[in-house]
């Protein structure tokens, strides 16, 4: 079972699990009978979550708390459907940060974030295969 | 004996988002009992597919481009529909909820929760239920007297000032003098100024001023007054 811990938005987030089983497995029986369309979706959500982790980094790279905030709230919801603990819980954090305007923490959260997308894409990898993968580019 | 067919749960899905429109397609389309009539992107084209499609259930999403999904639901208290809205959020702010609730939402779905509830939730809002926290409400007026109360603004503190004393200090921050206070209450100058020597004493400041920008810092004003003094 995951451990997870986050207190405020400065927090450490430490965890061993990534993807919520429970999401996961409901989705997985929800496409039974297409699964392609499971690996079609998850390949969607890592494509957005590329994309919005790049959006996140010029954000914070131009100290605009506005986007931070409400790049991190987009990618929290999709994160939150698809049972992505972990990068949630950044997002959640970034967003906070962003509502706040304190970029202070904002650097390793980041990190944090690209790395928790790394350890989804490995799982997704493991589960569904290496069609899941977006076609360009490497990991976060 | 023939069995009589029951018609599909219609469901339209209002969310910007891509990745969480295909994740609720797939999740309902797994269920023989819905039938997702459209997807809108934002509030706009929802309140649009409400008024031509007709859906039974409206997933709506809060945080929308072009028109936010309050909105969308205020503008739907203005229409005759028997569409019920389900509203998603990525987050729980009761304030929120609250104002959802009161705009005729019918359930609250937190976004980690859909792939767990939502199935249930459709259904227990088609039988006339109410959604929140995860399961259904038996009794709504309880909810929304609870939750009311949770976001009541704290009241304000009086430094054990009297009712009389508080007007006092309103009309000081709104700049009168001792003659227009008189007036205004249809008292005498020396009654305002008894009252300003216990206002003051109670307060422990020693000017008009002082006392302003007391009553400003330590909320001390009804919301009315304080929203002119500080504009």
């Amino acid at each position: 079972m995951g451990q997870h811990a986050l207190r405020g938005s400065d927090a450490k987030i430490v965890t061993d699990n990534h993807i919520a089983s429970d999401a996961f497995e409901r989705l997985r029986q929800a496409t039974a009978s297409r699964p392609a369309e499971l690996v079609e979706l998850c390949r969607e959500y890592l494509t957005e979550a590329r994309q919005t982790l790049a959006q996140l980094r010029n954000a914070f790279t131009l100290k605009q708390a506005d986007e931070l905030r409400n790049r991190a709230h987009y990618l929290k919801g999709s994160s939150m459907v698809m049972g992505a603990i972990v990068l949630t819980q950044c997002c959640a954090s970034l967003e906070a940060m962003g509502k706040t305007g304190d970029f202070r923490k904002a650097g390793p959260m980041l990190d944090q974030l690209s790395t928790a997308l790394e350890a989804v894409e490995q799982e997704y990898l493991k589960r569904l295969g290496p069609d899941v993968l977006p076609a360009s580019g490497s990991a976060a | 004996m023939t069995k009589v067919a029951v018609p599909p749960i219609k469901v339209l899905i209002a969310d910007d988002h891509p990745v969480v429109r295909i994740g609720l397609r797939n999740m309902l389309r797994a269920d023989p009992q819905m039938q997702i009539v459209a997807e809108a992107k934002d509030g706009v084209e929802a309140l649009h597919m409400v008024r031509t499609l007709r859906p039974d259930i409206l997933l709506l999403d809060l945080a929308m481009p072009k028109m936010p999904g309050m909105d969308a639901l205020r503008e739907l208290t203005t229409q005759t529909t028997s569409t019920r809205t389900i509203v998603l959020t990525g987050l729980v702010d009761k304030r929120q909820i609250l104002e959802a609730l009161q705009l005729g939402a019918r359930g609250v779905v937190l976004k980690d929760a859909v792939v767990k509830h939502l199935s249930a939730c459709i259904r227990a809002v088609m039988q006339g239920q109410y959604w929140l926290e995860g399961r259904p409400v038996q009794n709504l007026v309880q909810v929304l007297r609870d939750l009311a109360a949770q976001t009541a603004p704290p009241s304000r503190k009086t430094f054990g000032l009297t009712g009389r004393e508080l007007e006092v200090v309103t009309l000081i921050t709104e700049g009168s003098t001792n003659k227009h206070i008189a007036l205004t209450f249809g008292i005498s100058e020396e009654t305002v100024k008894r009252h300003l020597t216990n206002i003051f004493n109670k307060l422990g400041v020693g000017s008009r001023l002082e006392l302003a920008l007391f009553a400003l810092n330590h909320n001390l004003l009804p919301p009315a007054a304080a929203a002119d003094v500080s504009a």
